[in-house]
């Protein structure tokens, strides 16, 4: 439900204001491609454009932005999680690989 | 499904990797898209704990997916936490930091950037225990 209402801003634009929005995402998209693995943050790139865009592409890329900083950031603590295991009863930490071994993480679903 | 699959196949034993299944990103009852219709993946919104589990399981069924799968609680706390959905990967170091933010998916969601903080966390192990064993008498 959640996702349902983040992405409306991006859903609800019209084709012009789409064809801006990809625009705007080129240049973030380029600039990352420029940099090495340290992202170059999507503030940084598309605050510049939110007072020159109509009100709905200006919702779409705060939309942006807001999503581009949600979560732990490079070099903050990893909150802890402990889920179960998809077909068995056994459950994971994250913490517990502390120590041992890198996690690599994929978040996702079907959809 | 395949690239994170071969990436998991190059770092294995070295990295644990980890889906996280969460809330559907775009489901019969949310923001259905064309992708989904054309190769007819129909899931609505998880009602239920069970519901997430077997949508999960013909997740992993449909994009034969090995590499284990965590299902987030009904609550999304950790989806939230991570910022997650509808997709969105990370690298855990194992001081316990985050050594890699993906961005926000579907636009940001990218593997190869993914692929090289892995590749250099992995580096930088294997620097750190060569230099550990050259100090050892």
């Amino acid at each position: 439900m959640q996702t349902q209402q983040q992405g409306r801003p991006i859903a609800d634009l019209s084709p012009e204001d789409r064809a801006l929005f990809r625009q705007c995402l080129d240049e973030l998209r380029e600039r990352r491609e420029a940099a090495s693995i340290e992202s170059v943050p999507a503030r940084e790139v598309l605050e510049p454009h939110l007072d020159k865009v109509p009100d709905g592409v200006r919702q779409a890329l705060l939309h942006l932005i807001q999503r581009d900083e949600q979560g732990p950031a490079r070099g903050e603590p990893a909150p802890d999680f402990h889920l179960k295991r998809l077909g068995s009863d056994d459950r994971v930490r994250l913490s517990s690989f502390r120590g041992q071994r890198p996690v690599a993480l994929v978040f996702g679903s079907y959809t | 499904m395949g690239c994170i699959e071969a990436i998991r196949d190059r770092f294995a034993g070295r990295v644990e990797f980890f889906v996280v299944y969460v809330q559907e990103a775009h489901p019969t009852d949310g923001w259905q898209v064309d992708a989904n219709v054309q190769d007819e993946v129909y899931y609505r919104q998880h009602q239920s704990r069970d519901e997430r589990e077997e949508t999960a399981q013909a997740c992993s069924l449909g994009l034969n997916i090995t590499i284990p799968i965590l299902v987030e609680e009904m609550d999304n706390s950790i989806d939230d936490t991570y910022g997650a959905a509808p997709e969105r990967v990370y690298l855990i170091d194992t001081d316990g930091r985050v050594a890699y933010h993906g961005g926000a998916g579907p636009f940001f969601f990218n593997l190869d950037e993914w692929e090289q903080a892995i590749e250099s966390c992995v580096a930088k192990q294997d620097s750190i225990s060569a230099a550990g064993q050259g100090t050892s008498p």
